[in-house]
């Protein structure tokens, strides 16, 4: 067995009080293994962004403990999480946010100045094919190229989680594909262990194990014996 | 339509913090209008009644004297109404407690007191046949303690005269009762006695030396005017003159003017601010609802409804701004118009918010509020309910000019964002630059008057008039009389002095003044120049103020006609030989001894400046009090501190009131620019805290944004308050006042503080807020 990077347990999120509470997360035990790219699946509102974002350290749990390799994240103030997600995390979303008003190599820069060891901006968006669109505004890029960005944004600082937010939930087929391979390069290439969330259980077959969530809490999980690649996926 | 209210009120709920500061900026606007408007009305409502009540004359002469079948020739000039003559004397009131006895005026009075417009305060008029009764003007007999039934004793060209106050009077020729400048209301008195009580102590009885004269409506000025003087000549008239250069009435209406300038200038500002603020708000709310919006219509809400609705919000910060204003506004007239009447005085000074204030008020916050709301309004209209609904695609920036120049590249991506978003939005960005430096120009605009006072103060009575004591003679004494002056006790210093009234000519042009001359070699007295440089007396001919030299179109080796308005009017040339731009008045300096010589006399003194030990003070100002031929004694230090502990009171409420003012703006255009580009970039800061900036470093971003335009808006700021100082200036009459230096130093740091202090105050408001954002929900949040 891999490494466990990451462990969560009986972590739960509670939203509102009484009557009208929802428990986002209701005793969720989770790992994350060195290198793996582990597929979150479910049906919406079901917790996978709660459990991404709590793991990710954006967000506290209402109980629970979540332990980076030997650090307590739930014990964490403001700044200790700012500098685990500075450190160690690079997050990608559905909607890619990037700065509108920085370039692609600026946006990724944004991040090289935050670390010691990060690549350059042209590596990271060479990474994902987009080493010529180096000077383009997010507003001269397709929607695809913008999560590229966001991809290689996310991965120059060399992280040692890269968590997606339903990266391709905005994209069509085609485009989706092109940021999937991205990812799978990554992982590849820098042994990034990353979270992958969608709701589309086909690409549940990149991951080298895929986690189905349900009402907060997980519901199974399915180790895969072999990846596919993300070029050969179909939706 | 009920859901659309209820939406209404929550977002003005949601929106408070804009909506309040926005109501205040119109509020400050319409209440500074209904300030100044409003004492301005007051103040030329009670001036104009007091004058049609008690009949201010339109035209003044005071002469040698003529015996009073004169006055019937006067009567007789075409387009004289009415003259009334009286005699007019210099006065030392001696009062018990006061070492420098106040000099004044006494002026005579027919019996029942109908001459001369006075308005009865207390007591009685004088009854015919009693010569021991005399009236004072209120405002120095409560300044002096003095009330009816007191002894008052008085000096009289050299007669001391027991007197009983009779009444307590005002009048119209006497609302602001100085000769020069504002000092303490007990420094200079007015009284009214019998005529033959005046005349009897000035000698001229059956005779008149002063006369008022009211013409008919349409008469020609000028001509009468002219008519007088040629009548007075051999009666040594001094020269007739309308009401423009009679003391009371000129300060008074100074003062409206400026009053009026104000009255526009400090609400317009406001109310651009606040039209340019609402507008920025507005058109934020309905972008960031444009969904919301395009729903509505969806559903089948008309495009009025949904501009109205829009409408409805700047309403409610009309309303607010109307009835905050007016009742602010009502309330700072009343204190304003209360500070004026310290210093003028009316029988009655009320300020009353009549119709038309209250009109054009509300007409002005519907033009503000409704031009604000208007661009937004359209945009609403315009909504498509489809491509509101589409997906957000992000905002379209390019390189512009400051990053071409590579300004950029050195402030990093953080920098980058900062510059970029100043180039997208150059209008906006230089609509709030205008904005921050407004309030810069206000409080400049409301604090450089001090500056140049306070400036005017020390030229004058710090570095002109560097004598200690100036002893005022009832008449010029043959100059051995100094003697007297030289022995008196603790007199260091003896320096004579003369002035002679005269009328200066050249050509077709004349000018009423006064030669003051003094040794060339005295040290007691100085003239400066225009940049404060001490200019020496020339040994011959006369030195003019610049611009008494203009209006008589002369220069240095020219010759001037010099009338002389006292004795025997004669007239004589004198060559000018220099021209100083002095600060006050319209000045002819000259040697004594080269005065002398054109004269034709033995050199003369109508003064005495005394340099005195210290300590001696009292002593000395005791020994002056039995002198007869004083008739006033003058100490520009204490005229100084008098006038300073006045104005100082006045300075901290200005002050107060500006830093309010000034503050009020600079909050709300820093805090809705801010709140605004809060909204709009919170999904990138959250993005940069998602990447792992800190807060401190995200809210770089914003308040580096912030502090880019307070920072340019200082210069503006400071152009624009020069200008605002400057146009205010110009209403000066530069024949009473040229003012060196308009804006200090101080004055534009002070701006300055107050200003950026505003600014920071506000950036930790807004750094809270950006502290409070949530990462999640601003990730989620779509622009
Ligand atoms: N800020 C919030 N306030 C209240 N409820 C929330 C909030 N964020 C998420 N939820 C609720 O928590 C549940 C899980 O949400 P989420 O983790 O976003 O689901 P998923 O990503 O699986 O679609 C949902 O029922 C959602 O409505
Ligand atoms: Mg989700």
């Amino acid at each position: 067995m891999r490494e466990r990077v990451l462990e969560a347990h009986g972590l739960r999120k509670t939203y509102g009080s009484g009557a009208t509470a929802v428990h986002a997360l209701d005793g969720v035990d989770f790992a994350l293994e060195a290198g793996e790219i582990l597929v979150l699946l479910g049906p919406s509102g079901s917790g996978k962004s709660t459990l991404l974002n709590v793991v990710g350290g954006l967000d506290a749990p209402t109980a629970g403990t979540v332990r980076y390799r030997d650090h307590d994240l739930s014990q964490d103030d403001d700044e200790a999480l700012t500098r685990y997600r500075r450190e160690h995390v690079g997050f990608v979303f559905q909607f890619y946010n990037l700065v509108p008003s920085l370039t692609a190599r600026e946006n990724v820069q944004l991040v090289v100045d935050l670390v010691d060891d990060a690549m350059r901006p042209e590596e990271a968006l060479g990474m994902v094919g987009l080493a010529d669109r180096l000077d383009h505004f997010p507003s001269q890029l397709s929607g695809g190229e913008q999560q590229r960005v966001a991809i290689a944004r996310a991965i120059a600082k060399r992280p040692d989680l890269l968590l997606c937010d339903e990266p391709t939930g905005a994209l069509d087929g085609k485009t989706g594909r092109l940021v999937l391979e991205a990812i799978a390069t990554v992982n590849r290439e820098l042994g990034t262990t990353t979270a992958l969330i969608t709701h589309n259980a086909v690409i549940a077959a990149m991951g080298d194990r895929v986690v189905t969530m349900k009402d907060g809490g997980i519901a199974s999980i399915v180790h895969n014996p072999t990846r596919a690649d993300p070029a050969a996926l179909d939706w | 339509m009920k859901a659309l209210r209820r939406k209404l009120r929550r977002d003005l709920w949601r929106m408070r913090g804009q909506v309040i500061t926005i109501i205040l900026i119109l509020a400050s606007g319409l209440a500074s209008y209904v300030c100044l408007a409003g004492a301005h009305r007051a103040l030329t409502t009670s001036r104009d009644g007091y004058y049609a009540r008690h009949g201010f004359p339109d035209v003044f002469v005071h002469l040698e004297r003529a015996p009073q079948a004169v006055a019937r020739a006067l009567r007789e000039i075409p387009g004289v109404a009415a003259v009334e003559t009286r005699l007019v004397a210099p006065v030392s009131l001696r009062l018990p407690d006061r070492l420098r006895p106040p000099p004044g005026r006494a002026i005579s009075v027919e019996p029942g007191g109908r001459a001369g417009g006075l308005v009865l305060r207390a007591g009685r008029f004088i009854e015919p046949g009693r010569d021991d009764e005399v009236l004072v003007l209120e405002t120095f007999a409560h300044a002096a303690g003095l009330a009816p039934g007191d002894r008052l004793e008085l000096v009289v060209s050299g007669q001391e005269l027991r007197l009983r106050v009779a009444g307590l009077v005002l009048s119209p020729e006497w609302i602001f009762p100085a000769e020069i400048g504002a000092g303490d209301l007990s420094d200079f008195g007015v009284v009214w006695m019998s005529r033959d009580a005046l005349a009897a102590a000035t000698g001229k009885h059956g005779a008149f030396d002063d006369a008022t004269f009211r013409l008919v409506p349409g008469a020609d000025r000028r001509s009468v005017i002219e008519a007088i003087d040629r009548l007075l000549a051999r009666w040594g008239g001094g020269g007739a003159y309308g009401r423009e250069r009679q003391t009371s009435h000129r300060t008074v209406s100074g003062e409206l003017e400026q009053l009026s300038v104000l009255a526009t200038q400090v609400p317009a500002v406001f109310l651009l601010v606040a039209m340019f603020l609402l507008n920025v708000v507005l058109s934020r709310i309905v972008h960031l609802q444009r969904e919301q919006l395009a729903v509505l219509r969806a559903l089948g809400y008309t495009r009025r409804a949904l501009a109205l609705h829009v409408l409805g919000f700047a309403s409610v910060i009309m309303v607010g701004g109307v009835v905050l204003g007016l009742a602010l506004g009502r309330y700072l007239a009343g204190a304003i118009v209360g500070l004026y009447g310290q210093f003028f005085h009316f029988p009655v000074l009320e300020v009353a918010l009549d119709r038309g204030l209250v009109g054009i008020s509300v007409g002005v916050a519907v033009v503000a509020a409704g031009g604000g709301a208007l661009t937004a309004a359209w945009r609403a209209i315009r909504l498509a309910p489809a491509e509101a609904m589409r997906p957000p695609s992000p905002a379209r920036y390019r390189r512009g000019l400051l990053s071409r120049l590579g300004l950029a590249r050195l402030a990093g991506p953080m920098g980058r964002m900062i510059v970029r978003d100043i180039e997208r939005r150059p209008i906006l960005t230089a609509l709030s630059v205008t904005g921050v430096a407004f309030s810069v120009a206000i409080v400049i605009l409301g604090r450089f008057s001090l500056d140049a006072v306070d400036h005017l103060m020390d030229v004058v009575f710090g570095r002109t008039m560097r004598e200690d004591v100036a002893v005022m003679l009832a008449r010029p004494v043959p100059a051995r009389e100094l003697g007297w002056f030289r022995h008196a006790p603790g007199v260091m210093a003896v320096e004579p002095m003369r002035t002679v009234p005269v009328r200066l000519r050249v050509e077709a042009r004349s000018y009423d003044t006064a030669i003051t001359a003094w040794p060339r070699a005295g040290r007691l007295r100085q003239v400066l120049d225009g940049r404060d440089r001490p200019v020496p007396l020339p040994a011959d001919g006369v030195m003019l103020t610049a611009l008494l030299g203009q209006r008589l179109g002369v220069g240095p080796g020219d010759l001037v006609m010099v009338e002389r308005l006292e004795g025997a009017h004669d007239t004589f040339a004198l060559p000018v030989t220099a021209l100083v731009d002095d600060r006050i008045g319209m000045n002819a300096y000259m040697d004594l001894a080269a005065l002398g010589r054109a004269l034709g006399e033995e050199p003369q003194l109508s003064g005495v400046l005394l340099g005195v030990e210290r300590g001696q003070r009292d002593r000395l100002l005791r020994a002056l009090d039995r002198v007869p031929a004083v008739i006033a004694v003058i100490e520009p230090r204490s005229f100084r501190e008098a006038f300073e502990a006045q104005s100082g009171q006045m300075m901290i409420v200005w002050t107060l009131i500006v830093v309010v003012f000034g503050s009020v703006i600079a909050v709300g255009v820093v805090f809705n620019t801010a709140r605004v580009a809060l909204s709009e970039r919170s999904r990138d800061l959250a993005t940069l805290r998602v990447l792992g900036y800190s807060r401190g470093e995200v809210a770089t971003v914003l308040l580096g944004q912030l502090a880019v335009q307070v920072l340019l808006a200082l210069p503006l700021g400071m152009v624009s308050g020069y200008l605002l100082a400057s146009s205010l200036m110009a209403t000066v009459d530069p024949e009473q006042f040229r003012f060196p230096i308009l804006v200090s130093p101080v004055t534009y740091a002070f701006a300055s503080l107050v200003v950026l202090g505003s600014a920071i105050a506000t950036a930790i408001v807004v750094r809270v807020k950006l502290d409070r954002i949530d990462i999640v929900s601003a990730l989620k949040a779509r622009d």
